[in-house]
């Protein structure tokens, strides 16, 4: 028996998990997101994805290197493919290389690396960059650049043709417009000014109700009808998580909950414009990839399930907040950065007490007796 | 991924009420939730293939040592009673109890005492609180080796008195057997049993079947084979401890034994103490560890005792069933604990195997003689794969708390990573959480043990920790989650000692420099009073009258120039003495810094 490189005490059986397997899981519950995202809106999606995973990589590697840890134990994680994927369904398709660049810089080092890592982390990173780059580049990340987009009866390109994916690419990396391969034809969309995870506050309904009248359906391909697809697809890969046991259910019910509860009190039928219906707050908006997958960031999440539920339903509540009484537009992203400064005070307040030891209550009332 | 937490809500709400509808054995009174668990796969199938090998037979013979070490309880050590060239017969004492938690030993075959030495299996039980677990790794430990001689042979005059009629006996005279049969808990803390038993104001006696460790099928092959002698030795127990009502958890996945036990309870039923005793068998959900002593008093009556305190304390005596059947053998044959069943398995063996080895059996014996593949073996573990302890030494004997002997091949054992292995940083994901049976949070736990911030450890929980390494299993980052809890603990265990003699250290200290002070003191006044007497001197004044008003004034004799020179060398005399005290207790401060 060779007792080298063995572990002396127990347990002795081999772990279940791993954070590399956590972190693949993620990336495979985004897949039927990504995949209805590149079929509503273009292929730019997939080069955003491509640049921030291979910038991620590299800002990692410099930074874990710079840490003087072992890079490639750390790279193996997976975690910043997990950011990457997350800010580039952040990021409009079409948007310049170097704003996915910074955005996963920002994401890298002031998400993670500022704290101490992996784990560490008071913000969601993708969250941070996000909205860092919405306060850097307003005009770049607000404009919808997109091939075969905008008003349908004059966007002749479908995103996913030859002509189509050139045109992405020249949006992308704006010096293939001088190689001129091809036309370069793109109309500037002022319809959405969105990314999935910019609402397009409350014109969008009428324009929703207006495309269903001209015969659109949810399953053809048209920006406007692949809102309510790609929130499935994120409540579907969301599912898939929660049916491996990667995230538990406490903070995707309580902020959806907390949402639907909020917009369902204030809705008015005929006041849309102003509050919007339910589900338009939780299919339309980015509220599902906010709840199932930004929000369920263990490390800037509390770990209690009273704590988590608490934190489900301040996000929720700062969600619909920002979204009917706040002047940004954005309100998933805020709220998550907002209510994760909460999250140590949330964590500390609703710490379990093991078994044998008196409960919170217990404890402030004998306080409370003995001060009477 | 396997299932190890997704399939938890399933063991715990779904098969309960699937079993409710089916009428299959259920859950026969309410059950109370335990927090957390894992469902581990059980591996359980290999050992339970065959009865239980008795061990002077055909398969197994007499090893040719029998290694007794004196300490197989948590407790001092006991004293040997025979000298080296003794003969010994089968079942004679051979080590005598001391201490309020001492336990007797007993030979379990005849044969001559070759040496009391240091063993070379040096194993203990881990968790012994009076050591820390780096110790109890390396330590090595007295023990009494007795070369057999074959024979077997046991000398009718020292057998103990059998108790035939149990039921009229008054639980004192059984206490006395069960204290003098040597027995200690067999499920693995080896706490003596007749402490135990003589606690007062017991309601409920549990008696543990549930067997939650993977691997592990002592109990179950027991509870198939003897659950008579089981039910009996409950029964006994019973009286002994005035119980009201007796509970016999198993876990319901052991349908075999579930069946047999209630068969021998059927049996009993004729009889006026089964009617008396309030036997009830209860199915436990099949979740690691659900056969924990607290985890499953909480499960089956919901008693939860207050942090720091025994179950006993609050009138719940658990035994398992091992224990019962040990009482039972102790009290109605007569024979002391010199055998018990212990599993023999692991992917490595092959032949799994439950075997009723004689204590001190040498395990390489045992491996040996049931067929072990040398190559596949990477550890030998004694106890389960989750609370068990690695065997430094094939040598190792079975002790009285050894229930599984586990020769791990890489299929069973994580022999990756090592304790020293980097491992990932905490994600703070919780899962540990999900599945602590105690409620803790452990990734608190773990910061605060890690950064060795001793009051926030305890202060959630560190000491409540029953180490069933569950957190450590489910840990994403593979932090071994355990060790630093063990590390913490016996940092502080050790703080704690190092602080009394701080104390004392430093009472003494400042007692030494009151005397110090005093003695200053003293001579300074010294100094005062001549100094008075030279001003009075000066001013004229007569001294001998002023202090010896009525006497002849000898003193008088002296020109007023001798009192002088004589105070003027006391002076000297004084300061001399007072400087060399303060020199001395400065000389003190310095060396005390």
């Amino acid at each position: 028996m060779n007792l080298v490189n063995h572990r002396l005490s127990s347990p002795f059986l081999k772990p279940v998990y791993s954070v590399p397997g956590i972190m693949a899981a993620v990336l495979l519950a985004l897949i039927p997101a990504a995949i209805c995202y590149t079929w509503f809106f273009g292929i730019g999606f997939l080069i955003n994805l491509l640049i921030t995973s291979v910038f991620g990589l590299l800002f990692e590697a410099l930074v874990m290197r710079a840490r003087g840890r072992p890079v490639f134990f750390y790279l193996g994680d997976l975690s910043i493919l997990v950011t990457a994927a997350l800010l580039s369904f952040a990021l409009p398709p079409g948007s310049p290389w170097w704003i996915a660049a910074s955005g996963i810089f920002i994401a890298c080092i002031f998400g993670k690396h500022v704290f101490g890592g992996l784990g560490h982390n008071v913000f969601n990173p993708a969250a941070l960059a996000y909205v860092s780059l919405l306060i850097l580049f307003p005009l770049q990340m607000t404009g919808w650049y997109l091939p075969g987009s905008g008003n349908y009866a004059e966007a002749p390109i479908d995103p996913l043709s030859m002509n189509g994916i050139f045109t992405s690419l020249q949006l992308s990396f704006p010096w293939l417009r001088d190689m001129a391969l091809t036309p370069f034809a793109v109309t500037p969309d002022g319809f959405a000014t969105a990314t999935p995870l910019i609402e397009y506050k409350f014109a969008a309904p009428a324009r929703l109700l207006m495309a269903e009248s001209d015969g659109f359906t949810v399953w053809q391909r048209d920006a406007r009808t692949g809102w309510e697809m790609l929130a499935m697809s994120f409540a579907l890969g969301g599912l898939l998580l929660l049916w491996r046991g990667i995230i538990s259910w406490h903070i995707p019910v309580s902020v959806v909950g907390m949402v639907f509860l909020l917009s369902t009190v204030f809705y008015q039928p005929g006041q849309e414009a102003i509050f919007g219906s339910p589900w338009l707050h939780l299919f339309s908006t980015s509220t599902l990839i906010g709840a199932f997958f930004i929000a369920t960031d263990p490390a800037s999440a509390p770990s209690s399930a009273m704590g988590k539920v608490i934190y489900g339903a301040l996000i929720g509540a700062a969600m619909y907040s920002i979204r009917i009484w706040g002047s940004y537009l954005d309100s998933v992203a805020l709220a998550i950065l907002a209510v994760n400064m909460c999250s140590p005070l949330i964590e500390q307040v609703t710490a379990r007490t093991p078994l044998g030891h008196p409960s919170r209550l217990q404890r402030s009332l004998s306080v409370w007796r003995k001060t009477k | 991924m396997t299932r190890v937490r997704r399939s938890l809500w399933a063991a715990k709400y779904l098969k309960p009420m699937l079993q409710r509808i089916t009428g299959k054995p259920g859950w026969s009174v309410k059950l109370h939730a335990l927090p957390g668990g894992i469902t581990p796969a059980s591996h359980k199938f290999m050992s339970l293939r065959g009865k239980i090998i008795h061990m002077p037979s055909g398969k197994i013979p007499l090893p040719a040592q029998l290694i007794l070490p004196l300490r197989q309880h948590s407790g001092p050590d006991s004293v040997p009673v025979v000298c080296v060239g003794d003969y010994v017969y089968k079942h004679q004492l051979i080590a005598e109890a001391v201490g309020a938690q001492g336990v007797c030993l007993h030979a379990p075959s005849s044969g001559v005492v070759s040496s009391i030495t240091f063993s070379l299996p040096a194993i203990n039980p881990p968790r012994n609180p009076e050591r820390s677990w780096q110790q109890s790794l390396t330590e090595r430990q007295l023990a009494i080796v007795i070369d057999t001689d074959g024979k077997d042979a046991q000398l009718p005059g020292l057998a103990a008195p059998i108790i035939t009629r149990w039921q009229q006996q008054s639980p004192t005279d059984l206490l006395q057997a069960v204290f003098n049969a040597g027995l200690c808990g067999l499920g693995g803390a080896g706490f003596p049993t007749a402490i135990k038993l003589g606690s007062p104001a017991i309601h409920t006696l549990i008696i543990n079947g549930a067997e939650c460790e993977p691997y592990i099928t002592a109990d179950e092959a027991l509870m198939q084979e003897h659950a008579a002698e089981v039910i009996e030795g409950a029964l006994i127990i019973q009286r002994i401890c005035g119980a009201r009502t007796c509970v016999i958890g198993i876990e319901a996945d052991k349908q075999e034994a579930i069946a047999a036990v209630q068969q021998a309870i059927r049996q009993f039923d004729s009889s006026a103490v089964a009617q008396q005793s309030n036997l009830s068998v209860v199915l436990v959900p099949p979740i690691y560890p659900s056969g924990g002593e607290k985890q499953l008093i909480r499960i089956i009556t919901g008693i939860q005792p207050p942090s720091g305190q025994r179950p006993v304390d609050v009138g719940v005596l658990c035994h398992s069933v091992a224990t019962a059947r040990a009482v039972y053998k102790a009290v109605a044959t007569g024979e002391p604990l010199v055998s018990r069943v212990t599993t023999v398995t692991g992917h490595a063996m092959n032949a799994p195997a439950n075997v009723e080895a004689l204590i001190g059996t040498p395990v390489s014996h045992l491996l040996a003689h049931l067929g072990v593949d040398d190559t596949k073996m990477e550890r030998l573990l004694v106890g389960g794969p989750l609370m068990g302890y690695l065997a430094s030494d094939l040598d190792t004997p079975v002790l009285k708390t050894s229930n599984c002997l586990l020769a791990g091949s890489d299929q069973d054992i994580n022999r990756v990573a090592s304790d020293k292995a980097p491992h990932r940083d905490c994600i703070r994901c919780d899962f540990c959480a999900s599945v602590c049976p105690v409620t803790l949070q452990p990734q608190t736990l773990y910061f605060a043990a890690r950064h060795q911030r001793h009051e926030a450890s305890i202060e959630n929980g560190l000491f409540d920790c029953i180490e069933c390494g569950a957190c450590a299993v489910v840990c994403p980052s593979h932090i071994p989650l355990v060790d630093y809890y063990r590390e913490e603990k016996s940092i502080i265990r050790a703080d704690n000692h190092s602080g009394q003699q701080k104390y004392w250290q430093s009472l003494f200290e400042k007692h030494q420099q009151r005397l110090t002070i005093t003695a200053v003191d003293q001579q300074q006044r010294k100094l005062d009073k001549l100094q008075h007497k030279l001003d009075a001197i000066a001013a004229g004044e007569s001294l001998s009258k002023a202090h010896q008003p009525e006497a002849p004034a000898p003193i008088a004799a002296k020109s007023a120039e001798q009192i002088k020179q004589e105070i003027a060398a006391a002076v000297a005399r004084t300061r001399a003495r007072k400087v060399e005290l303060q020199n001395k207790s400065e000389d003190n401060q310095d060396s005390g810094q």
